[in-house]
């Protein structure tokens, strides 16, 4: 018992310590950006100044100091498995998609209102970096009538489908079918390529990313979007949210310095301690990304009331396989790797409908309004849901029956706030954030 | 020693010999098994659920983990001649109990020339308990071997 409590505890400390050399910030990195500004005016305005003073070390919480002593083998061993992010899984159907002259022209693109119909909203529109890369709304008002949420794009990279019904297996793919939704940017694949190939800016950033000129001949133009979309991707890619508070725990819960451990809030370590256990949110919110990646219903109601309207991963998977701009389509730069063929193994049965995709929890906080029509304004309603399922509706004949309601009390639902909150990290540097300025 | 003693020594004694004649043949047959496996070292030994069949599975290279494609080995044996693998086809799916949920892939399953069976892509996407379901198919038979998986 001994040898396995200590093989487990190796084996959680040597993932860890693999993880962090993998790219991440170190623990020393400040959890939280206290000096994140406020938005004024569009997003493609000066970036607020950011304090560049190290954060204060936050004192030891006394309470936490006996929760951490108190933790027993398999709980460190799950808590380990959510951090630190790690880097992304890469995009083998994107060869630009850690390109940084690709990540610098797709920056220019997500700021620029031009893909837009209206002329007047850009990706960055309803993916705000002041709100976490969301819109705070809970249904977006772009050029049309979204019924969707808006999802963060902070560490979209650690997906693997994206749209909530996963329409689409690539961060390019995902930027190319919103610029072509009449509903949402709509200017489509002829006015991404006259765009680039018209304006002397992009025409050199894309003459530097992938070494040719873009046009927009008729024969040319789908390539030459499609490469536009894949520059927005490796820009996309870059925007990961720096170390939070619970990966500074987890961190110091790895390296075993318990001292360290016991300044992360006793609130959100007894939230965590409900995370992991008893309250079992790691079951879908799984792994460093807090995400299975994968759809599930859980029962929610859509906005209208009723039963759910829309078919979610059911239907996605009929439209990814039809998509020509999937991975295993011939725009993609490998449509016979393992990562793209994942799509013919899909396995698609009615009850997949209403499902979506298990939303990540890192900056949740920042992110509200919540689920994939908006239902919940908050945190707590969230919580007040799972704690007694009210109004939830049955889905499919078997659906997932591990959903329970977990009777939380005030206590509990605070400390799961609390943790939840402490997965705020910071933003990505500023350089990253804002539209590059043109050049002189 | 009364005639009602004798024979109760007797019975002993037969039960003795029966029990090492049971173990010898297990024996035998553990080590044929064995033998047939040969270097394909089985994680898990499992019978089918019909006793028709001994099932020896491999252990997918890093265990059976959450979120990973998994790849394994398996190799079929008739319960009754465990010397070499059987002429039968195999199918193999996941499910959650708990859950009423399976897998979300469908794995890809490969018979290679040595009768061993290579199966490739089996993604099991939460943590908890995973029935991993392997059906033995051999017209008119099909028989279902089973093994019980805790993922983190």
């Amino acid at each position: 018992m001994k040898r396995l409590v200590t093989f487990v505890l190796a084996s959680a400390v040597a993932s860890w310590a693999v993880a962090s050399c993998a790219g991440r910030n170190t623990a020393n990195d400040t959890a939280n950006d206290t000096a994140r500004g406020a938005l004024s005016g569009t997003a493609s305005e000066s970036p607020p100044a950011i304090s560049t003073e190290p954060a204060p070390s936050p004192p030891v919480d006394r309470p936490s100091v006996e929760l951490v002593a108190a933790l027993d083998a398999l709980t460190i061993q799950r808590i380990l498995r959510h951090g630190p992010l790690g880097a992304p899984a890469p995009d083998p159907t994107n060869r630009v998609a850690t390109s940084l002259e690709a990540a610098h022209l797709g920056q220019r693109l997500f700021y620029d209102p031009r893909l837009s119909l209206d002329g007047f909203h850009s990706c960055a529109s309803c993916h705000m970096p002041t709100r976490g890369f969301a819109d705070g709304l809970d249904l977006p008002v772009p050029v049309g009538s979204s019924d969707r949420h808006v999802p963060s794009v902070l560490n979209a990279a650690h997906q693997r489908w994206f749209f909530w019904d996963g329409r689409a297996d690539s961060l390019w793919s995902q930027a190319l079918a919103v610029i072509s939704n009449p509903k949402e940017l709509g200017v489509g694949r002829p006015g991404l390529a006259r765009l680039v190939t018209h304006d002397a800016i992009y025409r050199a950033e894309y003459r530097a990313a992938f070494g040719e000129d873009p046009s927009d001949a008729p024969t040319d133009e789908d390539r030459t979007a499609v490469n536009a979309a894949k520059a927005i991707a490796a820009y996309e890619a870059q925007l990961e949210s720096g170390d939070s508070a619970f990966d500074q725990f987890a961190g110091a819960l790895a390296a075993n310095d318990l001292d360290a451990a016991a300044t992360y809030p006793s609130d959100a370590l007894r939230g965590l301690l409900l995370f992991v256990g008893r309250a079992n949110c790691r079951s879908c919110h799984a792994g460093p990304n807090f995400s299975d990646g994968e759809f599930h219903s859980i029962g929610m109601a859509p906005r209208g009331g009723g039963k759910p309207s829309h078919p979610g991963r059911m239907r996605g998977i009929e439209i990814l396989r039809a998509d020509p701009f999937r991975g295993s389509g011939p725009w993609s730069d490998a449509p016979t790797s393992e990562h793209a063929r994942e799509v013919d193994a899909l396995v698609q049965s009615s009850e997949q409908w209403g499902q979506v995709r298990t939303p990540s929890l890192r900056n949740v906080a920042r992110t509200a309004p919540y689920m994939s029509e908006g239902q919940k304004a908050t945190l707590r309603e969230i919580l007040e849901y799972y704690s007694t399922l009210e109004g939830a509706v049955t889905v499919a004949h078997h659906g997932e029956q591990v959903l329970k309601p977990l009777a939380l009390s005030e206590g509990d639902m605070t400390d799961l706030e609390a943790f939840l909150r402490s997965l705020d990290g910071r933003d990505p540097p500023d350089e990253r954030v804002w539209a590059p300025p043109k050049p002189r | 020693m009364s005639s009602k003693n004798l024979r109760a020594r007797i019975a002993a004694c037969a039960l003795v010999l029966a029990g090492i004649a049971y173990a010898s043949a297990t024996s035998r047959a553990a080590t044929q098994e064995n033998a047939a496996a040969g270097e394909h070292a089985a994680y898990k030994t499992v019978r089918s659920n019909g006793g028709r069949y001994v099932l020896h599975v491999t252990e997918p290279e890093g265990g059976f983990v959450r979120g990973k494609p998994l790849a394994f080995d398996v190799r079929v044996l008739r319960a009754d001649d465990p010397t070499q693998p059987a002429t039968v086809g195999l199918l193999v799916d996941a499910d959650m109990p708990e859950h009423l949920h399976g897998t979300n892939r469908v794995p890809r399953i490969e018979r290679r020339a040595d009768g061993t069976f290579r199966v490739e892509n089996l993604y099991l996407h939460m943590p908890g308990w995973w029935e991993v379901f392997l059906d033995v198919v051999e017209s008119p038979w099909t028989e279902r071997a089973q093994l019980r998986v805790e993922v983190e």
